[in-house]
């Protein structure tokens, strides 16, 4: 909800080119953005995009070891359903 | 260019970045020479402030070196050496045409809460800060002061942020002679605030903070009292005794949202049920006398916190806050600094450089080795 007509457009990269939102945590973030500050589910939305962006930098920076997860849950997963 | 980056709570690394570019013909590129780590950026580092993206630089407080410019900028040129106030202000709207340039609504235009800050989360614009090798200043001709001849960069250094943040608090405080003033806080704005309230009349000013070696510093105002709190039962009771059972004319809260000494309000903000711990600004509240005035410059952040309002409201106290306007107290307190009433660069207890960056947050974060102000240098300078 804007209130003010600013007179200088975009000065500013803050849905831009510095960190783009993206993944998850941008949808949060685009969110987020759609509530007015006044209320404090922006914040909350806010928040847990940042520590949603946390864990999708963890996992983009070691795709082997999220790989390695992934593919040791399968197979956990695989060999608990054919012991039942 | 090497730069910070911020990987979440706690975590960040030095990396290498895309040198940046003019973007805006009102931008300019700055070579950074100096660049401060503020109390201010362990809100960030700690994951407090809201919008803090992986991969952003942190670093409001720097001087630098001008590269490039844009066609529009008319009054810096490529080797100016300049300090630039952490506030991104266009300087004509409707707030920086009052000197609220921390309000500045085109510099961060998409938030109702504040104006742009270098390298300080997307909530307050996005941009990148100036814990890098280069940094792009917007609004070339507005914010940025050239460095005289004959100073130092670590001279006017603090201009950026911290000196003028102290100087605006005691003046928040309106100050008149003979004043008691309540100081809570000793870390470099804290301290900065103490002076400032000596110059601007303070009968007394008393320095409270719980870490011995920063009173310490406090210490280096021959006038100044010290009171820890670690060591009283109850620090707004001391402060009272102090001042004849009526309280301090005038508190200042120079500590913000990660203030020690009330374990409830820790565990309210590690938990997210307020934004980080407010108690000192109860304290100070406390603290004041009946009519008597509180300033605020410790941060604190959306979206509430547990402050005794009805405290405040009763005793009828003034209550003043706000993030620094940098640029309107730039050229007096240069003149304070050349002629030696203060000399910032006295707080700077480590240099390191830019790589060090993470153990320098650490450092400063756990209050190591006696760290008041520690001061990155990058490597191309």
């Amino acid at each position: 909800m804007r209130l003010v007509q600013r007179d200088v457009v975009r000065p500013t990269p803050v849905f831009g080119t510095a960190q783009p939102a993206r993944g998850l945590s941008g949808a949060l973030r685009t969110h987020a953005y759609a509530i007015p500050e006044h209320h404090a589910r922006h914040w909350f939305f806010l928040i847990v995009a940042d520590r949603v962006d946390v864990v999708e930098a963890w996992t983009r920076e070691r795709p082997a070891t999220v790989a390695m997860l992934l593919g040791g849950t399968i197979l956990a997963a695989a060999w608990l359903a054919r012991r039942r | 260019m090497r730069a910070v980056s911020y990987r979440g709570p706690s975590r960040l690394r030095v990396v290498d970045k895309p040198e940046p570019r003019i973007e805006d013909p009102g931008d300019a590129v700055v070579r950074i020479t100096r660049t401060a780590i503020c109390g201010s950026d362990l809100h960030l580092y700690h994951g407090y402030v809201p919008d803090t993206r992986v991969g952003s630089t942190f670093g409001h407080e720097f001087t630098g070196v001008v590269t490039e410019v844009g066609f529009a900028v008319e009054h810096l040129g490529p080797g100016d050496r300049v300090v630039v106030p952490f506030n991104i202000a266009c300087g004509h709207c409707f707030f920086c045409t009052r000197e609220l340039y921390a309000a500045c609504e085109n510099s961060n235009p998409h938030s109702d809460l504040m104006g742009g800050v270098y390298g300080y989360s997307h909530t307050t614009g996005g941009y990148e800060g100036g814990q890098a090798e280069y940094v792009r200043v917007p609004f070339a001709d507005i914010g940025p002061m050239k460095i005289p001849d004959g100073m130092s960069d670590e001279d006017v250094l603090f201009l950026s942020d911290i000196l003028p943040t102290g100087y605006q608090a005691a003046e928040m405080g309106a100050i008149e002679r003979d004043d008691t003033v309540v100081v809570f806080g000793c870390g470099p704005v804290g301290l900065f605030a103490q002076q400032s309230a000596w110059l601007l009349g303070a009968g007394r000013v008393i320095a409270v903070d719980e870490v011995e070696y920063r009173l310490e510093f406090a210490r280096r105002q021959p006038r100044t009292e010290l009171v820890n709190f670690a060591e009283v039962d109850d620090v707004v009771a001391h402060l009272k005794r102090l001042t004849d059972g009526r309280g301090a004319d005038v508190c200042i809260d120079a500590v913000g949202l990660e203030a020690s000494g009330s374990i409830g309000h820790r565990l309210l903000g590690a938990t997210m049920l307020q934004a980080g711990a407010a108690h000192v600004v109860g304290w100070a509240i406390d603290a004041a006398r009946r009519g008597g005035r509180l300033s605020i410059v410790g941060v604190y952040g959306p979206p509430w916190n547990l402050v005794p309002i009805g405290t405040a409201m009763n005793k009828g106290l003034t209550l003043r806050m706000g993030q620094c306007n940098v640029k309107r107290y730039m050229a007096a307190l240069l003149e304070h600094i050349r002629d030696g009433r203060i000399d910032p660069k006295a707080i700077i207890t480590h240099r390191l450089p830019l790589e060090a960056a993470p153990e320098a947050y650490e450092m400063f974060a756990h209050k190591r080795d006696d760290c008041v102000k520690c001061v990155l240098m990058p490597e191309a300078a």
